[in-house]
């Protein structure tokens, strides 16, 4: 009867060890993904503990959402993110240990109610790609009028365009024909979060080379220029040119230069696939 | 003997340990160099915990030698194991290398019976990834506080984290000091001309001003009396275990470099223990070789019976010192 006692009490504590390590395995698992934001913290009580393991974590959620979007964010309490924090309890000694994390897409639709970002699906780590005015060659002044946020819609329909029929036709045929969907994708785009969807596809699928930020291009004057403002709307789709450009949107003789304030990303196609 | 080739296998495998270091440092190879330099070191310290070794013993490749002296005085205090075998954890770039925080130990006081606490270690690197310094760290929510500058007094607050980081590494080298009954930094760490007040509670007579009797009268010592009575502390006690909680950190408001250091100490030793108010008032103009020139102590209590506790108006501070 004693030896089944100790069999039982071996197996119990085994058990609860074998529990424990994968608690702790799990742990280390967040940890080490990068898709994850976490703190953790360890005190006599577990109350104590997950007071500063949530504070950390509002903390850490914060100071990543501001690295992500060039400014500091103020809008986020410990309530908004509490829903979509998770922990786990561990032992060490005699004190208790929380860990917290947090998914950091998880954090996007929140980010969006917040106005934050314009896009709800929007991974944060594009925001890097979409670079504001800094990055721009132009003289980064500030645009006389506040513009309104990029409004970001189910549906995309085109925008009326400015231009009169004929120079429409005229473009149409140099530029939007139909060997140069590609440049009607991009056309049809009203805000770099749009672009996301649109020009790394083109790329996949060879119909446009490559695309970038503005301070990285090359032969500047080789490139089209896509032109937006610091809410992210689209300006302007420029050709290619030196000192002058022709605006793909309303015919006219244009200039970088006229953008002062905004933002470019360039992108490259091949000659042949210009042609009708 | 299959079984005992598997028990001793266990014992090998249980005492491994493995460091990860997810984050804050771009330099594979030396990344990996600090974490395998922390693996076999705490790997060692497991089983020599499970040994019962009175001495560590650690190749010089990971360690230099100062180190591996600061950690064996520390293992002569009490004896600790991290009961971890993977530990994942950031790398935080220090002035003069790297650091990695938050090494879990259960430790072992001498003295205490079986009874285990539970501390962490801070480890510091130099620039190679040699591991320079061990010892054990403030109170980890306290660290996270004044690291993010949620401290309570606004006064003159250190608002620099490098300069809060710098401070806070000094601190807890000065407080694993008291626990390795290290003479020889705490030698080095106080000025030449140091300041030592400490306070003691004495009866007297109950006035209106006084009404429990009870009043804190101060004496002074000089750096040497102080590191006296300290040796003497230590010779006589088999384990220090000293706990800073409270921290607070004020900067000078008109000289840079030098800094009011506020703690709660707690101090406990075989045969004495208590609790108070530590004030230090650290000179940092040389980096290189810290120093403090005033350092205070002041109970906790003035009447413990009766639950009076020393005003915190009447804490030392930054102020009460003329520079």
């Amino acid at each position: 009867m004693k030896k089944l006692l100790d069999i039982i009490i071996l197996l119990t504590v085994v058990l609860t060890a074998s529990a424990l390590d994968k608690q702790q395995a799990k742990v280390n698992d967040i940890k080490k993904n990068k898709e994850y934001l976490y703190s953790e913290a360890t005190m006599p009580t577990q109350k104590e503990a997950a007071s500063v393991a949530y504070e950390q974590i509002q903390h850490e959620v914060l100071s990543w959402a501001a690295s992500r979007v060039s400014r500091p964010i103020d809008k986020v309490s410990l309530k908004d993110i509490n829903n979509l924090v998770d922990t786990l309890v561990l032992r060490r000694a005699d004190m208790y240990r929380v860990f917290a994390y947090v998914k950091k897409n998880d954090l996007v639709p929140m980010f969006y109610d917040k106005g934050i970002v314009q896009d709800d699906s929007l991974d944060l780590g594009v925001m890097e790609l979409f670079p504001q005015i800094a990055e721009t060659k132009v003289d980064s002044t500030v645009a006389k009028e506040e513009p309104k946020p990029a409004e970001v819609k189910e549906n995309k329909k085109p925008q009326k365009s400015l231009v009169d029929d004929k120079l429409k036709q005229e473009l149409q045929r140099r530029f939007f024909g139909s060997k140069n969907s590609a440049l009607q994708k991009i056309a049809d785009a009203r805000n770099f979060f749009e672009l996301k969807h649109i020009l790394p596809p083109l790329k996949a699928d060879g119909s446009i080379i490559n695309y970038g930020k503005l301070a990285t291009a090359e032969k500047l004057e080789e490139c089209f220029l896509i032109v937006y403002d610091v809410a992210g709307n689209i300006k302007a789709l420029l050709g290619r040119g030196e000192e002058t450009r022709p605006n793909l949107k309303t015919g006219q003789e244009d200039r970088l230069e006229n953008y002062r304030g905004c933002g470019a990303i360039w992108f490259t196609m091949k000659d042949k696939d210009l042609e009708n | 003997m299959s079984f005992i080739v598997c028990q001793l296998s266990f014992c090998a495998a249980y005492n491994q340990v493995r460091l990860v270091i997810n984050d804050g440092i771009e330099n594979q190879q030396l990344k990996e160099k600090m974490e395998h330099a922390v693996s076999s070191v705490m790997t060692v310290v497991n089983s020599s915990y499970e040994a019962n070794l009175s001495k560590l013993s650690f190749p010089e490749t990971y360690m230099v030698k100062d180190a591996q002296g600061e950690l064996n005085k520390l293992w002569e205090n009490e004896h600790f194991q991290c009961v971890e075998e993977e530990i994942v954890e950031r790398l935080i770039t220090t002035r003069s290398g790297y650091q990695v925080r938050g090494i879990p130990l259960i430790v072992k006081t001498a003295g205490e019976g079986d009874e285990l606490g539970y501390q962490e270690a801070v480890i510091n690197f130099d620039a190679q990834g040699v591991i320079v310094s061990f010892y054990y760290t403030i109170n980890p929510e306290l660290y996270s506080r004044l690291r993010m500058n949620q401290s309570q007094d606004k006064r003159y607050e250190v608002t620099d984290l490098k300069e809060r980081m710098m401070i806070l590494d000094y601190v807890e080298h000065f407080r694993t000091a008291y626990n390795q009954k290290d003479l020889k930094f705490l030698r080095q760490v106080f000025s030449d001309d140091a300041l030592i007040i400490v306070g003691r509670v004495i009866k007297t007579k109950k006035t209106e001003v006084i009404p429990s009797g009870n009043k804190v009268i101060y004496s002074t010592q000089t750096k040497h009396e102080y590191l006296k009575n300290l040796e003497r502390s230590f010779k006589n006690s088999r384990y220090i275990k000293v706990n800073f909680d409270d921290i607070t950190i004020v900067s000078h408001p008109t000289i840079t470099g030098i800094y009011g250091v506020t703690v709660h100490q707690k101090w406990n030793s075989s045969g004495y223990s208590d609790e108070g108010y530590v004030f230090m008032m650290w000179d940092f103009r040389n980096p290189d070789l810290p120093q403090i020139h005033v350092r205070t102590w002041q109970p906790d209590f003035i009447d413990k019976a009766r639950g009076q506790k020393l005003n915190p108006n009447d804490v030392f501070t930054l102020g009460d010192f003329d520079l």
